[in-house]
């Protein structure tokens, strides 16, 4: 049985690498995106603080494969009419970059909600602190709010990671050979459905076993120097 | 002076290659390789079975670049409409609501459509005995649902599944009564494994398997239609076509 299975390890390690390399490549663009919006909803315009949160109940609301499907599927769609009105023709968006776009945006609300808590209990004396050394807002934020708010938000960010992991099993749907969409093609090709998920559910443990380590040390690295 | 003449030849090229119709476009094709032995992946991880040598071989045969590429079943007409693939090189049942949706090619082959039981089961009753069971079958394929309803009755359980492989779990775990597919698909994958058999002769009725299978395109696909179809006869009257039936399905494909 597992003879049949032992020659696809190495199609399937791609797989691995891809949804390593989709979430890891999603999950900056995520805090960044995140605390964009986070520091959104506190600006004294009134109509970005509320565009802020509607983005991120929209987002949050929205299921993920759906949104998926929308920047893929639907820039294709935008493109052809775009092709068919004016005669531009552009290459449409790859799988993995369209996952991307997606998820980026997705987990940028989620991860918004989490930064926009820390600030709410952000201790006042800090920044009132950096504004009496003569600091910029712009400044104080760069140099102060996010370093902290950064390394409060660790543990949350962590859960937030794992959970994109195992989302980013959604990019399959649209083609992009990631792991769980090599698991159901290495099953298709050997007949040997059972293993080849229970080989796959290894895998995804071995990566947020991985993923929880790197959140032990930076949290550990956190407490002791007070750097992230 | 050399440069700019490279660069202007390039952005030439570029300019070109982006027209629509553009000879040395290739023709993108897509298809599912999780249905071994259709099509599936290899142990180098290169698309391989029927429907991939197929298309090769008509691709050759038209003298067309072929680009093909492995697609999600559940996502394969999305990728049709939306301009990703040109054709789904899966061969699907020609159904009239298909048909009137998407060009078709020429039927490539026809199929029987049949229930499978594990081998313990008893069957003296035939498909009679199914009734009142839930029925397995693939998500998506409504033909395969209309001929479960035909056969069992409109108030078929009907239970659809991604893939085989999860059906045939489930028809193993007693979850499902039969499953219901294609006879290449359960001849091929499981009743040569001696552990299932069918409950009754496949059946051939084109009021259920209608025009055949072939390969489907987006409507207004004529130009692209008629060339496969070309290629697709050629390769259909040489050995080769029924030589790769052969190997792969272990017996001859119906045609007509």
């Amino acid at each position: 049985m597992y003879d049949t299975v032992a020659p696809f390890l190495g199609f399937w390690t791609v797989g691995t690498i891809v949804t390593l390399g989709l979430s890891a490549a999603v999950f900056p663009a995520a805090l960044a995106i995140g605390l964009v919006a986070a520091f959104s909803r506190f600006s004294n315009v009134a109509a970005i603080a509320r565009l802020a949160r509607a983005y991120s109940s929209l987002f949050r609301g929205l299921p993920e494969l759906l949104v998926i499907f929308a920047v893929y599927f639907g820039s294709s769609i935008l493109l052809q009419k775009l092709k068919a009105t004016s005669g531009v023709a552009l290459p449409g968006l790859s799988p993995f970059v369209a996952a991307f776009i997606a998820l980026a945006v997705q987990f940028g609300a989620y991860a918004s909600v989490v930064f926009a808590d820390w600030l709410r209990v952000f201790p006042k004396g800090l920044i009132e602190a950096g504004a009496a050394v003569g600091m910029s807002p712009a400044r104080v934020r760069r140099r102060i709010i996010i370093p902290i708010l950064l390394r409060q938000a660790t543990p949350s960010l962590g859960n937030l990671f794992l959970v994109l992991l195992k989302i980013s099993a959604l990019a399959s749907l649209i083609g992009v050979e990631e792991l769980s969409r090599r698991t159901g093609i290495v099953a298709g090709s050997t007949r040997e459905p059972l293993l080849c998920y229970s080989v796959a559910a290894l895998l995804y443990l071995c990566i947020s076993a991985i993923a929880g380590l790197l959140q032990a040390y930076i949290e550990r690295r956190a407490r002791r120097t007070g750097r992230v | 002076m050399q440069m700019t003449r490279i660069l202007a030849m390039a952005a030439g090229l570029w300019l070109a290659s982006t027209l629509p119709g553009f000879a040395d476009e290739p023709i993108r094709i897509g298809i599912d390789a999780s249905y071994r032995p259709f099509a599936y992946v290899d142990e180098q991880g290169n698309l391989a079975g029927f429907e991939v040598e197929l298309a090769k071989a008509v691709c050759e045969e038209i003298k067309a670049k072929c680009d093909i590429s492995n697609v999600p079943w559940d996502g394969i007409f999305a990728a049709l409409e939306a301009d990703k693939i040109d054709m789904v090189g899966t061969t699907v049942t020609k159904t009239p609501e298909r048909a009137a949706k998407y060009d078709t090619s020429i039927t490539i082959n026809r199929v029987g459509y049949g229930f499978m039981v594990p081998e313990s089961t008893d069957i003296s009753k035939g498909i009679e005995g199914l009734k009142g069971q839930p029925i397995g079958t693939i998500n998506g394929t409504e033909p395969y649902y209309k001929f479960i309803r035909g056969m069992v009755g409109d108030d078929a359980d009907i239970r659809g599944y991604p893939s085989p492989d999860a059906a045939v779990l489930d028809l193993d775990a007693g979850r499902i009564g039969a499953f219901m597919s294609d006879n290449f698909q359960l001849q091929g994958q499981f009743i040569s494994t001696g552990k299932y058999k069918f409950v009754a002769e496949p059946d051939y009725d084109s009021k259920w398997t209608g025009a055949g299978r072939g390969w489907i395109f987006r409507k207004g696909s004529d130009a692209l239609v008629k060339r496969i179809d070309e290629g697709l006869k050629g390769v259909m009257a040489k050995p080769i076509f029924q030589e790769m039936a052969m190997k792969h399905f272990g017996m001859r494909l119906r045609t007509e």
